[in-house]
This record gives C-alpha cells, structure tokens and sequence, in this order.
C-alpha cells in the first residue's frame, strides 16, 4: 500500500521502497500513475471482497441492461411484423399511380405507357416485384341480390408476388388468367348467395365516357383477408378483362415489393426520383398509409420512455449497493483518513469500484442480451392468438438485432454507472476519520 | 323489362294471323319473329304500376314512349310529389330527370342495377337491349292447353339467369307466366300476365305482376290503361331536352 | 406482540439500512406506478379520442343495423329512449343520426355521399364534430334564406365536386315510401380533412333528411343513438345494463369495442406488446428489491446469532425476519404512493406534450396523458409486496437454522 504524507519530500523514496518490486520509476518523481494504478488495484480487491454484494449488483445491472436490450429487439421484431402485415397483405411497399388518380380513384386517369415503365421497373434492381392493377367501382349482381364492390383486375403470377391475395383464397382457385375467372370476398358471396360457379354479372362504366359495360364471371374462387371492408367490398378479376372492361390499355396502380422492406424509407436511392415526374407519383407505404407510420412512432416513443424508467431504476439500485458497501467499510476509510489518504484518492478508489463493477456487469449483461436475442431471433415469439387488422398474426414475432443499440445501452450504463458512483464517493471522501471508525454491531 | 314486354305482346297479336298456319313452326323460329318483328315498332302507352313492400306502397302513373328495343321514355304523371320525373334511354345509356331540382342526372352503374323507382324492376331490366333468340336457346314443349318456352342462356350471354321459362296459351299465343330461375332451378322471378284486353285493336294481357320469390312481401303490378303502336313518334321525343320539356 | 415490537425496533435502530432500503423499494414502486400510468393514459386517451371523433363510446340500434344497414331498420321511439338516457348521470351526451346512402351530383359527374341526418346541438355535446369545420359555420336547425335547408359536406367530397360555401349541393337517394328523393341543400361548411372519417359524409340536421326522404316529420325514428358516457372503460357495462332494461325491443346496443372492433383489436395488440415490456419492469424492480433486502439480512447474520444464542426460537427469528421486511414493504409503498400519488394526476391533468403530434385517421395526439385509477396503484403494491416477501423467504429461513456459533464467526 503506498503512503503518501502530503508534505514530505520523502514520498518518493518512501514510494520506492514499499513497492520496489513492482515499479521501476525514478526516485525523484511524484509518480501519479503508480498511484493510481495501486487504487485501481485496491479498487478491485474490495469489489471482491465482498463477492456476495458484488454479484447481485453485477446481476441488477446486467439484467437491466439486458432486459433494455431484449425489449428494444422485441419491438424491432414487432414493428417490422405489423409492417409487413400491412404492407404485404395487398398495399405493396410501394405504389405508382398516375398523377391526380389518388384522389378520387378516376379510372379515367390511368398509367398508360406500361411497357416503358415495366422496363425501368425491371431494370432497378431495389424492386424486387411489381404487380400492375386496374381498379374500378362496380356494381355486382347475382340472381338473389346486387351490391356496390371495388372489382380489381389483376395479373395473377405478378400479384401472387407482390400481395398475399393468393394465399387469401380460401375456397376454390386462384386466378389463372382464363377469362371469366373471378374472385369474391366470403362476405360479399354471402351478400349476393352465391357460390363457387354461380353466374356474377359485374357493371361498370367504362373510361372516357362513361357508356355502360357489363361482362358475365363465374365465381372461381373465394378469399377471406380476415378484415371486413375487404371481404364485403372486393372482387378480383384478371387483367386483361379488367382492361377490355374498361376500355382501357394501361393500368390504374402499380403496387411494388422491395428488396428490403428498409427501402421504403430511404429516399435517397435513385428510383424514388426517376419513378417521379408530371406523369405518374410513386409513393412508399409510409405517405400511402400514414396512420401505420404514427402508431409505429407512437411505438418508438413509449420504447423510449421505458428505457429511461429502467436507466433510473439502475441508478438507484446500484447507490443503493454503492452506499451499502461504503457503509459496511467505513470502519476501514476511517483508518484509511487517519493514516493521511487523500479524500480525492478515496473518491477516486470508489469511483474505479463503480467502474469496475459497472464495466463487469455491461459485459455479463452484453452477452446475456446477445444470447437472447439470438435465440428470439432464430425462434421468435409466438403471438398467433393475436389478431390484427388485416391477417392474424400467424408468424411469430422474430427479434431483430441491432449493433447500434447494443453498443449505445452498453455505454450508457457505464456512465450511469459512474454517474451513481458519484455521490457514495463524494460522501465517503467527506468522512471524517473518527466518526468512521466508530464500530457498531 | 317492360319494354321487352310491350314489344313481346305486340309482335305476338301482330303475327297471330300468320302463326295458325304454322301450327307446328320451331319454337326458335318463333321467338325469332318475335325479335325481328318487335324490332321494327313503336309504341305510345299510358300505364299504372303499383310497388308493394312491406314497408310501403304506391301507384305511379306513367306515360311511355318506345321505338324498337333501343329508345325509350317515360314520364312520371302522378302522385303529385313525382309528377315530371322522367326516365330517358338510348341505346346503351339512361338518363333521369327530376323536375324538382330542374337536373338531368346521367345514371351511373351504381343506380344501374338499383331498382327502377322502387319497383322490382331494375334499371338494367330497361336498358339492356334483350334479344332472346340471339342470347337464349329455346325449346318448345306441351302443357295441356299451353305451351312451355324453355330458355337457356347461351354461353357468351351476360346474365344472372340460369333458366328462364314462359308459359304461352297454345289458344290465344298470349303468354300467362313469365319465370326466371338462377342455376341452381330454384325460381327467383315470376312475371304473371292477366286482363286480357284490346288495345286499338290488338288483344294482349293488361297486367303485369312482377314478384321476386327470395323477398317476401314485395310485388309489382303493371296495368296498361291505354296503348296505342306503330305511330311515327318525330324525332324529338328521345332527346335530352324532352327530358326537361313543360307537358 | 414481542416480535412486532422487534420488528419495529429493528427497523428503527438501523436506520440508515431503513432508510436504504425503503428508498429502493419506493423508488421501484414509484416508477413502475409511473409506468402503468402513463400506458393506461395513453390508452385510454387514445380511445377517447377515437371514439369521440364519431363513434361515442355506447350506440344503440335495431338489431343487425350494423352488419347489413337498411333504411328501414330504424329505432322506433327514440324521443323516449333519449329522454331516459340523458336523465342517467353517466350519459354526457346522446346523439341521434338518420343514414341516408346517396349520390351527390355536380359538374355532371356523380359521386356516392352518405348523408347523415344528426340534431346539431346533441352530435356537439357527443362527438368533435363541431370542432372539424374548416371552413364555415356549424350547422345549425334553420332553413337557408333561399328555402334550401343548410349542408356541412366533407372535405374530399367538396374537392371532387368542386363545391365550396355558399353553393348548392343535389343529392339524390331513395326514400322511406320508395319515392325517388331528391333535393337542393345549401353547403354552409366544409368538415375534415383529406383523411378523416367524414370526408365523403353530408351532415344536414334531422328534420332536414326526414323531409328528403318522405319520412313525414316522424320525430320518433333514427338508425341510430351514439352515446358518450363520463369515461370510456364503462362502455361495456353501461352497454350491457342498457340492452336489459330494453328488453322488449329488438334493439341492439353495442360499446364502443364492438363497434370498431378493428380499431379494438389493434389496440389490444399494441397492448399486449406493451405488456412484455411491463413484464420487463417488473423484473427489473424486482430485482432492485431482491438485491436490497438480501443484503440487508445478510449482512445482519451476526446479529441474529446474538438472538438465536440468547434462546430465541428458530420459528421467531424467522417471523421477525419477514415481519421487517413486510413493514418495509409497506411503508415503502406507502411512501411510493406519497411521491406518485401526485405526478399521475399532474400526468392525467396536463400530461406529456410529445414532440412531434401523431396523426391517426385524421385525429392528433399531441399530449401522452397519464391515468390515476386502482390498477395503477394495485398492481406496484402487489408487485413491491410479494416480492419483497418472496426475496425473504430464504434468509429468513437460512437465519433461521443457523447455528449461533457459525453466525458469531462470520464477518
């Protein structure tokens, strides 16, 4: 242990011979860092001493953070799920329409060079899939009942890889091209009491003038997407007829399928800007459906406050712990004072202890995290009972990993970690020396 | 519908002098005749038309204006509330007005297939251009004293229908019953023709009750008051500024 | 006796060790309470405002209205059943409506428009309807100079027919006795906005689409009652006490959660996400109480080999053991709900105002407020209470089966 008398010239030999063996400085120096390296020691011999408290402190801290951390995955997990849901069940990460169409669905404003815009579509390699859309009101008919629908005509391989519409068919067959093919909603088949096979007349009017038009389908298939206003209000017919319906040689919406579904967001790469111009506006799902976007912020933000209700909690379990082991020494820091250490060399001992034991537990905590999130990422959690508009939620939810958190919580707690050292240290270097050494059972 | 009708009755009395020397003629050639001949003819009628629901009843009274299966008009006479409120059709495409509002309104698909004034016939019925023999295979058989007009759409047909029946007085080539089945052959439609009387000579079923089988408690009745046929109605009649002309 | 006596004399010999601990209990429980709040709040302010947007939180109809709408399903005697309703204390507000599917017509195009019969100053106390006029006046009962009576057409639905104050609006529909209805309206507002509910609606007053449909100034029928009730988690019950004492109808009344029922199930999704993270404070607070009080009792192991070698019974040391941290517990919670207590009605009252408003289906959120209620008082207890009793357990037990001499020997 080196002594340090705060007037004596002798310091350095006095320094030099109780600790000869482990230091090699010149005599004539007042060597700061040996000193300091002899607290970082005692530092860590008192963490140990005591294993039992160090342990569940290291625990309390550790767990926190990997709990912050598990959370923050989850909700990753979470966002991405209740994104896709909504974005892969028919909206499309992404739409082109032709400028002016969102606002009141004119059929008469329609995309209508489509071979030069399926090339660019082809040739950018950010989109992974497109499926091309006409789309009208209609009024469909059966012998029993008519009612009000949107009829979709759409080509069927194309949207089969861009929306779940095919895996939505729960009776008969998907759409395979073949003029006449229909497909109904379960609720809008109830409406009209029909079923697989029975005769649908839909009537539209046709673009650009607005003449009657009316083809005969037969009910080929039928789809539930679980959400009502899809299931009482929607009819999918194939493109083509959909076209000569109409009287129309382009498409009404292009819906579009992203490599990633991060694409969507960035708008800085490149075919966000050629695919905008006077003709036709492409936009991603966040200004498609705004309100997702709010609730997932809504999302973030709660995430947000609940981290710092952890943080805190940390912060007073861990004085809680810092002022326990300080006042089980005190004894100790009394002899210690009145032996002529330093109250700055005393705060800095216990702020190298919260170091320390702050630096311990970030690294436990760090791996467990890593552990569990890997694991829910491979795994993932089940939340099928659950039912949100649109699909059931029938993946489970798979945890994603973010580097940038980990290493943020992580320096974080270790500040928070020093921040809470900070008062049981200033205290304890303000004991006076003979109020410490006062012994009680 | 009632156009179709008008235009069924009307070639059936003009040909009744013909069909007794065809006593066997192929039912197709005979739903023929009745196309082409209903094709060429028009029409000027008063009629009244009661809707009953069980929610409401009413009686309109009409006059109606045709020229083959392609131009129509009608104009609502009374009640009151109603007066002026008349329907144009030509060709493919209909229009309304209502005097009320003084506005000729294009009918869109949405009113298409609703009902035509609350009755249960639909707008569609009126405009539709319906050629039966074009669009139905027809077979004749015997029914004691009448005959069965068996009507299957054929395959590039736009309609609802699976089967559509008449039963016509082998006697008088007037029909008495009109049915319209979906495919499953259960019934979803009857048209029963009753009255026979004579119009400028011509004798043909006065009344016409429409009665939807799926829903209870509904039922129109056509009556033609008066009917007069093959006049040269000018060329002013199917305009849209008839629609709006002071009568 | 003797030992509730030492339990207490223990707590307040050691002070600071009390002290110590009582701050970590309290502090856990102050911020799980805290927690609970505000996620409750934002929840329930969230419904709030959904369901005063036009839904309220309770409506009533004819049985099967809602699944497939009919113009002639309507409530019979409404008069009466609005009468009773605004005499009961928890019914703020009711709100009588007429439905009308119709199109609107101008500029020779034709667009579908629901025309909503509503009484102005009722759908005012009811729902926010008032408060969404952009654009001129609210509706009031009076006709229009010109005869028309007076419309307030959504906002998308001016846009395509490129209507604004001051013009006339046809609409055309069907009406009760079958007659074609048809009339002129006179636009004195615009409500919404591009993305809210009403933007394709037509709002005239009751009288108003009663004379446009034939429906012979009828006062008694409507298609519907909406209700706002003095706080949303009552819906259900209210709902159901309702549906009994109108036993002999064959009326429905549904809350709020049946009613929007996708709007429910996002919610309910988006709670139970929330509850994984509670699960998460809890465990953490948990542990904070874990770690204080296990090393509060070990560290008095010499202690309680001074009791058990002076002849206290292994049974007693353990009670007292429990006994001590039961009543830090308490006192802990007691002292959480002090510094709670407060800040949750600070936070149900003025709330949090977020940084950036979020828009949902045209409503904004811009405060996240909390919520003062028994759960949120409860369930910190329970939590702080049990564990701090489980954590105990086994120290006490431990203490309690030592043998003085070993205990004596430790540091």
């Amino acid at each position: 242990m080196a002594i340090q008398t705060p007037e004596s010239s002798n310091a350095s030999k006095l320094d030099n011979t109780a600790s000869s063996a482990t230091f090699n400085k010149p005599n004539s120096t007042y060597n700061h860092s040996s000193q300091n390296t002899l607290i970082a020691r005692l530092a860590k011999r008192s963490i140990f001493r005591n294993t039992r408290r160090t342990l569940l402190t290291v625990l309390l801290i550790s767990c926190s953070l990997a709990a912050i951390l598990f959370t923050d995955a989850f909700v990753r997990g979470m966002v991405e799920t209740m994104v896709k849901i909504s974005t892969q069940t028919f909206l499309g990460e992404g739409q082109i329409h032709r400028f002016g169409f969102r606002e009141a669905n004119d059929i008469d404003l329609y995309i209508e060079d489509t071979t030069a815009l399926y090339q660019q579509l082809n040739a950018t390699k950010a989109i992974q899939a497109f499926a091309p859309r006409v789309l009208t009101g209609a009024m469909t008919s059966s012998s029993e009942n008519v009612a009000s629908a949107i009829v979709y005509g759409v080509d069927a391989a194309k949207e089969a890889k861009v929306s779940k519409l095919k895996l939505a068919v729960t009776q008969g067959d998907y759409l395979s091209g073949i003029d006449g093919e229909i497909i109904i909603g379960e609720q809008l088949a109830d409406l009209l009491e029909i079923s697989l096979g029975d005769r649908v007349v839909i009537t539209v009017s046709e673009a650009n003038g607005g003449v009657l038009s009316q083809a005969l389908f037969r009910v080929s298939g039928l789809f539930s997407f679980n959400e009502r206003s899809m299931d009482i209000g929607m009819a999918f017919i194939n493109l083509s007829q959909g076209q000569q319906l109409l009287n129309i040689t382009g498409v009404h919406e292009v819906a579009l399928r992203l490599q990633h579904l991060q694409q969507a967001a960035d708008n800085t790469l490149p075919f966000w800007q050629t695919l905008n111009n006077d003709h036709i506006e492409t936009l991603s799902w966040q200004e498609l459906v705004p309100q997702l976007s709010s609730m997932l912020a809504m999302t973030k933000y709660s995430t947000l406050i609940v981290s710092i209700i952890m943080y805190v909690l940390v912060c007073l379990g861990l004085i809680n712990t810092m002022f326990m082991s300080i006042f089980e020494r005190q004894t100790e820091f009394g002899i210690l004072l009145a032996i002529g250490t330093r109250s700055k060399q005393l705060f800095y001992q216990i702020m190298l202890e919260g170091f320390f034991i702050g630096l311990l537990s970030v690294t436990v905590g760090l791996l467990m995290a890593f552990v569990l999130c890997y694991w829910g990422s491979i795994v993932g959690i089940d939340y099928s009972e659950l039912e949100m508009s649109g699909l059931t939620l029938n993946e489970p939810i798979y945890l994603i990993l973010d580097a940038s958190s980990f290493a943020i919580m992580g320096i974080a707690t270790l500040v928070v970690t020093l921040i809470a050292s900070v008062y049981p240290a200033f205290h304890a270097a303000r004991l006076q020396p003979s109020f410490a050494m006062r012994k009680t059972l | 519908m009632l156009k179709f009708i008008l235009s069924v009755l009307f070639s059936l009395v003009v040909y009744l002098p013909s069909y007794s020397c065809f006593a066997d003629d192929d039912s197709a050639t005979l739903l023929k005749k009745m196309d082409e001949l209903f094709r060429s003819k028009s029409s000027i009628a008063m009629m009244k038309m009661q809707i009953i629901t069980p929610n409401w009843q009413r009686t309109l009274a009409m006059k109606s204006w045709t020229i083959g299966m392609d131009d129509t008009f009608i104009r609502v006479l009374s009640p009151r509330k109603d007066r002026g409120v008349a329907t144009l059709k030509k060709d493919k495409e209909m229009w309304n007005f209502f005097p009320k509002i003084n506005k000729v309104i294009k009918v869109p698909p949405s009113m298409m297939m609703g009902s035509w004034m609350g009755s249960d016939f639909t707008n569609d019925d009126l405009v539709r251009e319906v050629s039966l023999v074009e669009e139905y295979q027809v077979s004749k058989s015997i029914e004691g004293e009448n005959y069965r007009l068996t009507l299957v759409p054929k395959k590039e047909t736009v309609t609802v229908w699976g089967k559509i029946e008449f039963i016509v007085n082998q006697k008088t080539l007037l029909p008495l019953e009109q049915s319209y089945y979906n495919e499953k052959g259960a019934k979803v439609r009857t048209m029963v023709f009753s009255n026979i009387r004579d119009f400028s000579g011509k004798k043909m079923p006065a009344v016409m009750t429409m009665m939807p089988l799926n829903k209870k408690g509904h039922k129109t009745v056509i009556e033609y008051v008066e009917a007069e046929f093959d006049i040269d109605l000018g060329d002013n009649v199917f305009t849209l500024r008839n629609l709006q002309t002071r009568f | 006796m003797l030992i509730i006596k030492l339990a207490f004399r223990n707590i307040l010999r050691n002070r600071r060790r009390s002290l110590l601990t009582l701050l970590s209990m309290g502090g856990g429980f102050f911020l799980l309470c805290l927690t609970l709040s505000m996620s409750e709040g934002s929840y329930s302010n969230i419904i709030n405002i959904f369901t005063q947007d036009h839904t309220g939180h309770v409506q009533i109809h004819k049985e099967n209205y809602l699944e497939r709408p009919s113009l002639y399903k309507t409530i019979n005697h409404a008069d009466e059943i609005i009468t009773q309703l605004e005499q009961q204390t928890l019914v703020l507000g009711v709100a009588p409506r007429i439905y009308s599917p119709s199109l609107a017509y101008g500029k020779n195009k034709t667009f579908p428009a629901q025309v909503v019969g509503i009484d102005p100053e009722r759908e005012a106390k009811t729902t926010r309807l008032e408060n969404k006029v952009n654009e001129g006046l609210y509706l009031t009962r009076s006709r229009h100079k010109a005869g028309y009576f007076p419309a307030m057409i959504g906002f998308s639905l001016a846009k395509n027919l490129q209507l604004s104050v001051g013009d006339e609006l046809v609409l055309i529909s069907q009406g009760i006795d079958g007659s074609i209805a048809n009339d002129i309206f006179n636009v004195v507002a615009i409500v919404g906005d591009a993305s809210s509910y009403e933007r394709m609606n037509v709002y005239i007053s009751l009288t108003a689409i009663r004379e446009f449909l034939s429906m012979a100034s009828d006062t008694r029928k409507v298609h519907e009652l909406a209700l706002i009730l003095s706080n949303q988690n009552q819906a259900r019950e209210f709902a159901a006490t309702t549906q009994s004492a109108l036993k002999n109808e064959s009326l429905s009344v549904d809350p709020w959660q049946v009613v929007e029922s996708s709007f429910y199930k996002s919610m309910q999704a988006d709670k139970k996400g929330s509850y994984v993270s509670m699960g998460i404070i809890i465990f953490i607070v948990s542990i904070g109480v874990l770690n204080t009080i296990l090393m509060g009792t070990m560290e008095r192991t010499r202690e309680f080999g001074v009791l058990k070698a002076i002849g206290t019974r292994p049974l007693a040391v353990f009670t007292l053991i429990m006994l001590e941290s039961f009543v830090l517990a308490i006192i802990s919670c007691l002292l959480g709900l002090v510094l709670s207590l407060p800040v949750c009605f600070w936070l149900a009252g003025v709330g949090l105002s977020m940084p950036e408003p979020i828009d949902m289906g045209g409503i904004t959120f811009d405060t996240m407020l909390g919520e003062v209620s028994w759960f949120v008082v409860l369930l910190p207890s329970i939590v702080v209470i049990s564990s701090t009793l489980i954590v105990s357990f086994i120290p006490a037990i431990r203490a309690a089966k030592i043998s003085p001499l070993k205990a004596l020997q430790a540091v």
